[in-house]
C-alpha cells in the first residue's frame, strides 16, 4: 500500500531578513495520509527555550517562542480540526513563511505500508513517532552542546517559499 | 539491578538516543577538556505503565566529575494522544499524535 509522508521541521529564525542570523531548532511536524483509509499528524517540539536562546528573540517574537510547545500545539489542534486531510504542513509552512517560527517546505519520505487493518493505526503511530524522534535527534544534533545552530544555507525562508508555491 | 541489566531492558534504538542525549548534554565539557571520551552506565530503567519509559545514568567526564541523570522516554507506540514530557532528546519536549 502506498501514502503519502512528509515532514517539516520547524525552527525560530531571530532575524528572517538576514542570512547569517541565528537559528534555533525547535521541532518536527510530520503527516501521513492513506486516501480514504487513515490520516495522521504528528508534533513534537521543544517546551522552552533557554535564556540563553531567548536573548536572541526581539520582545514581538519572545510571547511566540518562550513556550513553543504550547504555541505548535493550538497550531496542530486548529489545523486536525480545521484544514482538509493532508493539507496541515503545506498551510502551516504557508502561514508562517514570513514568520519568525519558520516550518520548512514540507519534504516527501518514501512511504510503504504493509499492516493489515486490525494494526493500521497502531503501525501508523509507530511510523509518525519514529519520524518525529529522529528528524528531532538529527535537529538538535546540528547544534551539539548548544541548541543554538550556525546558520543552514539551504533553511532560506524566502527560498523555501518561492520552492513550496511552486509545488 | 547490575548495569548489564539495566542496559538488556533498553532497544537498541534506545540505548543509541540516550548516546545522543549524554553527548548533547555533557559533549561541551568533552570538547574543552581533552579528546577523551564522556562515558556512562546506564544504572536502572524504570518503566511506567506502558508509554513511559525512564534510565537513570552516571556520566563521568573527562575531568573525572560524576553526574547522574534520569533521560526519559515516551514510547510512541502505544501512547496516548499527548505524550509526558521528556528529556529523552537532551532537552524538555513533548509530543502530540492524532490518527484518524
Amino acid at each position: 500500500m502506498l501514502g503519502e509522508l512528509h515532514f517539516s521541521t520547524i525552527a525560530f529564525y531571530a532575524d528572517i531578513g538576514k542570512l547569517d542570523a541565528v537559528v534555533i531548532p525547535v521541532g518536527v511536524m510530520a503527516e501521513i495520509y492513506l486516501p480514504q483509509r487513515l490520516y495522521a499528524l504528528g508534533l513534537i517540539a521543544r517546551t522552552e527555550l533557554s535564556n540563553e536562546e531567548l536573548r536572541f528573540a526581539s520582545e514581538l517574537a519572545k510571547p511566540l517562542i518562550t513556550r513553543p510547545f504550547k504555541y505548535l500545539a493550538e497550531q496542530f489542534e486548529k489545523a486536525w480540526e480545521t484544514l482538509a486531510l493532508g493539507a496541515a504542513l503545506k498551510h502551516l509552512a504557508a502561514t508562517h513563511a514570513h514568520s519568525a517560527l519558520h516550518f520548512s517546505v514540507p519534504e516527501r519520505l518514501p512511504f510503504y505500508l504493509t499492516a493489515g487493518e486490525s494494526v493500521l493505526r497502531a503501525h501508523i503511530r509507530m511510523q509518525i513517532g519514529t519520524l518525529l524522534d529522529d528528524q528531532m535527534s538529527q535537529l538538535l544534533e546540528h547544534g551539539q552542546s548548544s541548541p543554538v545552530v550556525e546558520p543552514q544555507p539551504r533553511t532560506k525562508p524566502q527560498e523555501e517559499l518561492l520552492q513550496l508555491t511552486a509545488a | 539491578m547490575t548495569p548489564a541489566e539495566a542496559s538488556s531492558l533498553l532497544s537498541i534504538r534506545e540505548f543509541l538516543q540516550l548516546c545522543r542525549a549524554v553527548d548533547a548534554r555533557y559533549g561541551r565539557m568533552k570538547k574543552v577538556t581533552s579528546k577523551l571520551p564522556t562515558q556512562f552506565e546506564v544504572l536502572e530503567v524504570r518503566q511506567q505503565g506502558h508509554a513511559y519509559k525512564e534510565a537513570l545514568v552516571e556520566t563521568t567526564t573527562p575531568d573525572g566529575v560524576r553526574h547522574r541523570n534520569a533521560f526519559t522516554w515516551s514510547n510512541l507506540r502505544v501512547m496516548p494522544k499527548r505524550l509526558p514530557p521528556t528529556s529523552g532528546l537532551g532537552i524538555p519536549a513533548e509530543a502530540i499524535i492524532d490518527c484518524s
